[in-house]
C-alpha cells in the first residue's frame, strides 16, 4: 500500500481503487499530508525575528546565475544566526509549447516538445514518441528500443559533465572559494587528496584550480567530454539537440554495423574520463564535511524522490499501458517512488495515479472538471492528473500570499517529491529489479558498477544511498549516474551487435511514410515516461479526431523549482534552502552572496530557460529566445 | 566555401568553429534591436578581449541551448575560435511567433543579406583572404555595426 494520502486502496490483484464513503475523495480539504508550519506561522515567526534584529535581509536573486535566467530565488536571511527564514521559488517566465501544441498532428509533438529544451532536445523527442506510440498501439521492435537506449545513453553523457564542470563545478573552484570561502583555502592547500591516483591531483587547491572556469583543466576537459557525447547522439539521430529521427514505434534512423562501430569508438574514450569524474565528485564532499560538518546541511531536504524509470529492456517494452508495470520495472533504471528514505513502488501506474499538479500559488486559471475519472487499467486518478489538467495561463501581480510563479506544484500522493538524474540511482538500488548484466548490480542500498578498462584498468565502483541527501550528495550522485548512463550504452551497444549477428534490421514498428495510416480517429490517451538529465520526464497526451486536445509535459525543473501547494508545503528548492545554513563570512553583510543558498539550487542542476516564452496579453504566446525548456510552465 | 544552420547551441558552434578554422565566418541571423522590420546590419566584430566573469556567463546560457549571434561571438571569442575575420548580418524581424514561413520583410531581408554574402566572399577572394597578410583591417571600434542599403 503505497499511498498515505490519497484516498486509494488495492484490491488483491493489485487494481486500485477510491476507498468508498468519501464524499469528494480528492478535495484539498479531505486529503492532506500533515504540514510542519504553515505560511502564516513563518511569516508570523519573521515578523518577530525581525522585531527584534536588525540582521534580517530580504535578497532577490535574480536570475541565479548559471541557470540561463528564468529562475529567481527569493530569500529572507537571518544572517546573526546564520539560517535563512523563508523561500521561494520563481520560474519568470512562461513555456507555452502544451498551447502550442493544441490541435495539431500528434507526430508534431515530437519535434515541437523538442524545441522546450536546447539541452534536452533529445528526451523530449523520445517522450512524445512514447506517449505517441501507447495512445496509437504501436509496437517498437528490439532494434529500435536499443538505438533509443543509445542515443539518450549518450544525451546522459553530454548533460551531466556539462552540469558538473560548467555549472555547478565553479562553485567549488579557486577563483570561487578564496572570493567567498577564503577560510577553506589554506585548508585546500593542505589536503592530501584520496583520489590523486585516479584524478591527478594532489591538494584540493590543485583540483579547486583544475574548476576554475574557462582555464581550469576539468572545466575545458568537461567541454570536450559534452562534445564527444553529443558527436555520438549525431552518429544514431543525424543531429542534436533536436534529432528528425524520432517516430513513434522506433526511430527512422540508418544503422548499419559503421555506425555501432563509430559509436563504440567514442564511448570507448568515456570510461577512462568516467574514473576521474568519480574520484573528483568522492573528493569535493569529502573535504567540505571535513573542514565543517554543517557543510552536510547545505541543500538538505528529506530523502524523497520520485522517477519514472529509463532505457528499456528492448524484449519486454511493447508500448501498452496495461503491461507498463512489467516493462516498466525491466527498465534499466527502475521507475519508483522513495518517500522519507523508503521505497514506497516501482510500479508505474502507482507513480501515474499519485500524481497531481496544483496551481495555487501559480499564474495559471484553475481547469474546471476532469475528463477521465479512471487510468486505461481503471485505476483512480485525480481531477489535478494531467490527463485531467489544463494549461490556462493568467499573468497577474507577483503575490507571496498568491500566485508567484509560472511553475505550479506537483506532488505525489500529495507529498514533495524531487527530481535528478541521481533518483534513478535510489530506485535501481533500493529495487534490485535490474535486467542481468555484465556491469551493474543493485544490492539494496547501493550500486555496484563495474567501470571498463580503456587506456587505465578496469574499476569497480559502488554508489551508496546517503546518510544524508544534500547539494554535494546530489553532485556525487550525478557523477556517479554519469558512470551509469555509459554503461547502459555500452550493454546497449553490444545487445545492438548481437540482434545484427541475428539479422535484425527493423528499428520502427511501421516505415515513417506509412505512419498516416495508422493515426486513430477515437479518442486515445497516451502517456511518455521517460528521462532527462535532471530526471523525472512525462508527456500525457489526449488526442481525438487524430489531433492533439491535451498535451501535459512535466520536466524535472517544473518538479523541483515548484512553489508552495495547496497545504503551504514548500518545493523542493525551497525546502533545500530552508534548511541550508549561513556558512559564509557574514560580518559584512553588504558582502554577503548567499553562496550556500547558489550551491543548493545548483545543485539540483535547475533547467529554467525552457520557460521563455511571453504572454503579450493579446491572447498569443509569443517565442522569445529558443532554448532549455525544462522549468515552469 | 561551407555554408551550415547553426542553431544548436553556441558552444557547439564554438567547437565546431575550433575544428574548421576558418579564415572568414559570416554570420546570419534575427536580432531585434528596434529597428524598422527587414533592416538589415552589417557588423564587424572586433577581436577585443572578453571579461572571463562575462565569458563564463555566456558559457553558463550557452551550454543550456541559448543560441544567437551575440551568445556565438561572446562564446567562440572566449574559447579562442573566433576567425580573426568574423562579419555578422542581422535582419530586424517582423515578428518572432512561431511560424512555418518568414515574414514577407524577413524573406525580402533575406534575399539582400544572400547577395551582401555573395560580396563579402568575392571581396574576400579578391583580397586574398585566408592568408594573414593579406588579410583586410579590422574595423577600428570594437564593434562596428551599420544598416546597410
Amino acid at each position: 500500500m503505497c499511498f498515505k494520502n490519497l484516498p486509494v486502496e488495492f484490491d488483491e490483484t493489485g487494481a486500485a481503487r477510491l476507498i468508498g464513503g468519501i464524499p469528494d475523495p480528492y478535495s484539498v480539504t479531505v486529503t492532506r499530508p500533515e504540514v510542519a508550519m504553515t505560511d502564516v506561522e513563518r511569516e508570523e515567526q519573521i515578523k518577530r525575528l525581525s522585531a527584534r534584529n536588525g540582521h534580517i535581509k530580504d535578497l532577490n536573486m535574480d536570475p541565479v546565475t548559471r541557470v540561463a535566467g528564468a529562475l529567481a530565488i527569493n530569500v529572507v536571511a537571518d544572517l546573526d544566526n546564520g539560517r535563512y527564514l523563508d523561500a521561494r521559488s520563481q520560474a519568470t517566465l512562461f513555456r507555452g509549447y502544451e498551447v502550442i501544441l493544441m490541435g495539431r498532428d500528434p507526430r508534431d509533438a515530437i519535434f515541437i516538445s523538442s524545441r522546450a529544451c536546447g539541452v534536452c532536445g533529445g528526451v523530449h523527442a523520445h517522450c512524445s514518441a512514447y506517449a505517441i506510440e501507447m495512445a496509437m498501439g504501436l509496437e517498437v521492435p528490439p532494434l529500435g528500443t536499443v538505438i533509443r537506449n543509445m542515443q539518450e545513453a549518450a544525451e546522459m553523457g553530454y548533460d551531466n559533465p556539462l552540469h558538473l564542470y560548467l555549472l555547478a563545478g565553479p562553485d567549488y573552484s579557486e577563483a570561487v572559494v578564496r572570493a567567498v570561502n577564503p577560510e577553506l583555502w589554506p585548508k585546500a592547500k593542505e589536503w592530501r587528496c584520496r583520489n590523486q591516483e585516479h584524478h591527478g591531483f594532489k591538494t584540493m587547491a590543485d583540483l579547486m584550480t583544475a574548476l576554475n572556469p574557462l582555464t581550469g583543466a576539468l572545466y575545458r576537459e568537461g567541454l570536450e567530454f559534452t562534445r564527444i557525447s553529443r558527436e555520438m547522439f549525431v552518429i544514431l539521430a543525424g543531429k542534436y539537440p533536436h534529432p528528425q529521427t524520432v517516430v513513434p514505434g522506433g526511430v527512422s534512423s540508418t544503422v548499419s554495423l559503421q555506425t555501432l562501430n563509430e559509436y563504440h569508438s567514442k564511448l570507448g574514450r568515456i570510461f577512462d574520463y568516467a574514473k576521474r569524474m568519480l574520484a573528483v565528485w568522492d573528493e569535493i564532499p569529502e573535504f567540505f564535511y571535513a573542514c565543517d560538518e554543517r557543510y552536510k546541511m547545505v541543500g538538505a531536504r528529506p530523502m524523497s524522490l520520485i522517477d519514472t524509470g529509463f532505457w528499456d529492456d528492448p524484449h519486454a517494452y511493447n508500448s501498452s499501458y496495461a503491461d507498463c508495470n512489467d516493462w516498466g520495472e525491466r527498465r534499466w533504471s527502475t521507475p519508483g517512488v522513495v518517500i522519507d528514505g523508503e521505497l514506497v513502488t516501482t510500479r508505474l501506474t502507482d507513480v501515474n495515479i499519485g500524481f497531481e499538479e496544483f496551481v495555487e500559488h501559480s499564474y495559471y486559471e484553475q481547469w474546471a472538471g476532469d475528463r477521465y475519472a479512471t487510468d486505461p487499467r481503471g485505476d483512480p486518478i485525480s481531477p489535478y492528473h494531467p490527463w485531467n489538467k489544463q494549461t490556462l495561463p493568467k499573468p497577474s501581480e507577483k503575490s507571496w500570499k498568491d500566485k508567484y510563479t509560472w511553475a505550479c506544484a506537483p506532488r505525489w500522493d500529495r507529498n514533495v517529491v524531487e527530481a535528478g538524474a541521481y533518483a534513478r540511482m535510489f530506485m535501481t538500488a533500493m529495487a534490485q529489479k535490474q535486467p542481468a548484466n555484465d556491469f551493474i548490480e543493485a544490492t539494496g542500498s547501493s550500486l555496484k558498477m563495474n567501470v571498463p578498462k580503456g587506456l587505465t584498468p578496469e574499476m569497480d565502483c559502488e554508489w551508496h544511498v546517503p546518510e544524508v541527501w544534500n547539494a554535494f550528495e546530489r553532485n556525487r550522485g550525478r557523477a556517479y549516474h554519469y558512470v551509469f548512463s555509459q554503461l547502459v550504452g555500452l550493454a546497449s551497444l553490444l545487445e545492438a551487435y548481437r540482434l545484427f549477428k541475428l539479422g535484425e534490421r527493423k528499428v520502427a514498428a511501421v516505415p515513417p511514410d506509412q505512419l498516416d495510416n495508422h493515426i486513430p480517429k477515437d479518442e486515445r490517451i497516451g502517456v511518455g515516461w521517460w528521462g532527462a538529465g535532471r530526471g523525472y520526464l512525462a508527456h500525457h497526451l489526449v488526442m481525438d479526431h487524430g489531433k492533439i486536445v491535451n498535451y501535459q509535459i512535466c520536466t524535472p525543473s517544473t518538479i523541483n523549482a515548484s512553489p508552495r501547494d495547496p497545504w503551504d508545503q514548500l518545493g523542493p528548492y525551497e525546502e533545500a534552502v530552508l534548511n541550508t545554513p549561513i556558512i559564509e563570512d557574514t560580518s559584512d553583510p553588504a558582502k554577503f552572496t548567499s553562496i550556500d543558498m547558489l550551491r543548493t539550487i545548483r545543485s539540483f542542476d535547475p533547467c529554467m530557460p525552457c520557460t521563455t516564452h511571453v504572454h503579450t496579453g493579446h491572447g498569443t504566446v509569443v517565442r522569445e529566445v529558443n532554448t532549455c525548456a525544462c522549468g515552469a510552465e | 566555401m561551407l555554408v551550415e544552420e547553426l542553431h544548436y547551441g553556441a558552444v557547439a558552434v564554438a567547437q565546431r568553429l575550433e575544428d574548421l578554422r576558418p579564415d572568414l565566418l559570416i554570420l546570419v541571423g534575427a536580432v531585434v534591436s528596434g529597428r524598422p522590420p527587414g533592416t538589415v546590419v552589417r557588423r564587424v566584430v572586433a577581436q577585443a578581449p572578453r571579461d572571463p566573469a562575462e565569458v563564463q556567463r555566456a558559457v553558463g546560457d550557452a551550454v543550456t541551448g541559448y543560441v544567437g549571434i551575440d551568445l556565438v561571438l561572446e562564446v567562440a571569442a572566449g574559447l579562442g575560435a573566433l576567425p580573426k575575420q568574423t562579419i555578422a548580418f542581422e535582419v530586424e524581424p517582423a515578428n518572432v511567433e512561431p511560424s512555418e514561413t518568414l515574414s514577407a520583410e524577413g524573406a525580402a531581408a533575406l534575399e539582400r543579406v544572400l547577395g551582401l554574402v555573395r560580396e563579402e566572399l568575392r571581396a574576400g577572394r579578391d583580397s586574398g583572404a585566408g592568408s594573414p597578410d593579406a588579410a583586410p583591417p579590422m574595423s577600428r571600434r570594437p564593434e562596428s555595426r551599420r544598416p546597410t542599403s
